[in-house]
């Protein structure tokens, strides 16, 4: 039985560590490659751009119908009051789904209620806020 | 079966050798330590370079970031000339602007750079790799609409956000139109009748209505307004590494970014002019239309209420005075 055992043996001990410290030293390295981590916060970043452009382009909105003779831009009616809240609740929706990449989800948050999608636990969300007269209106939008 | 096991577990010839086995596995450890050593310190150095590498290019990334970031900014901000209002792209204006110094390419001075609008090239300079920063707009032009307003009808007409309202009276004789009321406020008045054409510029941010005020139901108001015709879509500009210029000092970025910094107040001048071109042209052209004797008469009222937003406190003379530049041409 002993020939067998110092058969074995010739692999060097040494190059065994060699190689587990090799592999040690790659893991680490793919881990920059890939760029597990989010160096400048990019991502965050781009997505806070998408939550500002939803404000703005809520704000500037005028393709309300005339007809309803509502003469505010929804961001307004969206924080004025329960019933404006109601009325502009769908169109809001539909402009921001158009509006926004179709890869983004997004949720709107006033006083009067939300609209959009549950608050993902756990992801990069993206935040614009604006202060109104009439109270607080918070965009979130987060990719899919 | 057990000679089979034997001659695989290298029992039987192997055993003569036993003994020179044993020194050689000594010498074939020296040269085993020196390839680990090898192997660990080329590893080791390679993966140095390649984390130093991707640490500064995550450094350069965030400068070129910045400045795309500060492009996109400028090429969406609602003063820009290539907006209608924020996030708002005017159609014209983006497939007009000069490929090689749009003014919202400053930021990015010495950079190469790329705007693409959805599937759209607008601008390529120097095909960059390098971060994209992605805003969602809307692209539109304004598209004259017009709505008759029977004054023998309910005489309210609700309008899409516009910047500018024309209005063409078409009265008969016995019907009045003193007052054009935008949503409450009155923004034309005069006591013997309107008539004629009239333009107002709204300085609201949502609808505007306007009601008209007067005796008689004897004729038609044709309200005409720009509204925006939009579509969404994403703009992306892509910034790329700084160019260096026949091997210059590559610690020179301070250089550089101060000049980018020259160039911007430079550009902030060009643009400043740009506008104040524009509102004058405006303003001259609202002013030939003054010379008939409107009742915003006098010019200097109408500087000040160039904005159109000022005026809701002010009182009800002032507002006629300020916020509509009004003409009525003779009638023919």
């Amino acid at each position: 039985m002993t020939p067998v055992g110092t058969g074995r043996g010739q692999l060097s001990l040494s190059l065994i560590e060699a190689f587990v410290g090799a592999t040690l030293v790659v893991a680490v390295v793919t881990g920059f490659a890939i760029g597990g981590p989010d160096f400048g916060g990019t991502r965050e970043a781009q997505l806070d751009r998408y939550a500002g452009d939803a404000l703005a382009l809520l704000s500037a909105d005028d393709s309300g119908p005339a007809s309803t003779a509502d003469t505010r831009s929804t961001l307004v009616a969206l924080v004025a009051s329960e019933d404006s809240f109601e009325r502009a609740r769908e169109p809001a929706r539909r402009r921001l789904a158009t509006v926004l990449p179709a890869n983004l989800l997004f949720r709107v948050e006033t006083p009067h209620g939300s609209i959009g999608y549950p608050n993902p636990p756990g992801r990069t969300v993206g935040e614009a806020r604006r202060v109104t007269i009439d109270g607080t209106i918070t965009v979130r939008v987060w990719s899919q | 079966m057990t000679t089979d096991r034997d001659r695989r577990r290298g029992g039987g010839p192997g055993n003569g050798c036993r003994g020179n086995r044993g020194r050689r596995r000594a010498q074939s450890n020296l040269a085993a330590l020196a390839v680990a050593l090898v192997v660990v310190t080329t590893v080791t150095v390679g993966g140095v370079v390649v984390a130093e590498e991707a640490l500064s290019s995550v450094d350069r990334d965030a400068a070129a970031r910045r400045a795309a970031g500060a492009v996109a900014d400028r090429l969406v901000a609602p003063a820009s000339p290539t907006t209608h209002r924020a996030n708002v792209l005017d159609t014209a204006a983006i497939t007009d602007e000069d490929p090689d110094s749009p003014a919202a390419l400053t930021s990015a001075a010495d950079r190469p750079v790329r705007v693409r609008l959805g599937n759209r090239t607008l601008v390529d300079r120097g095909s960059p790799s390098g971060p994209t920063v992605r805003r969602a707009v809307l692209v539109g032009e304004r598209r004259p609409e017009r709505t008759r307003v029977a004054l023998g009808g309910n005489r309210t007409v609700v309008v899409n956000r516009t910047t500018r309202i024309d209005l063409a009276f078409r009265l008969r004789p016995g019907t009045v139109v003193r007052t054009v009321r935008a949503d409450g406020r009155p923004v034309l008045h005069a006591p013997s009748g309107l008539d004629g054409n009239a333009t107002l510029e709204p300085g609201g941010t949502g609808p505007t209505r306007l009601r008209f005020v007067g005796n008689g139901t004897n004729g038609t108001v044709v309200v005409t307004t720009y509204p925006l015709d939009t579509e969404p879509g994403v703009l992306a500009v892509t910034v790329g590494r700084l160019r260096r210029t026949d091997g210059g000092d590559p610690t020179d970025d301070g250089d550089t970014a101060a000049e980018g910094g020259d160039d911007a107040d430079d550009s902030g001048g060009r643009e400043d002019d740009r506008d104040g071109d524009r509102s004058v042209d405006e303003r001259g052209s609202d002013g030939s239309v003054e010379g008939s004797r409107g009742p915003a008469g006098d010019p200097d009222a109408d500087e000040t209420a160039w904005p159109g937003t000022g005026s809701r406190t002010a009182g009800e003379a002032s507002l006629v005075g300020s916020n509509v530049q009004s003409g009525r041409e003779g009638a023919a």
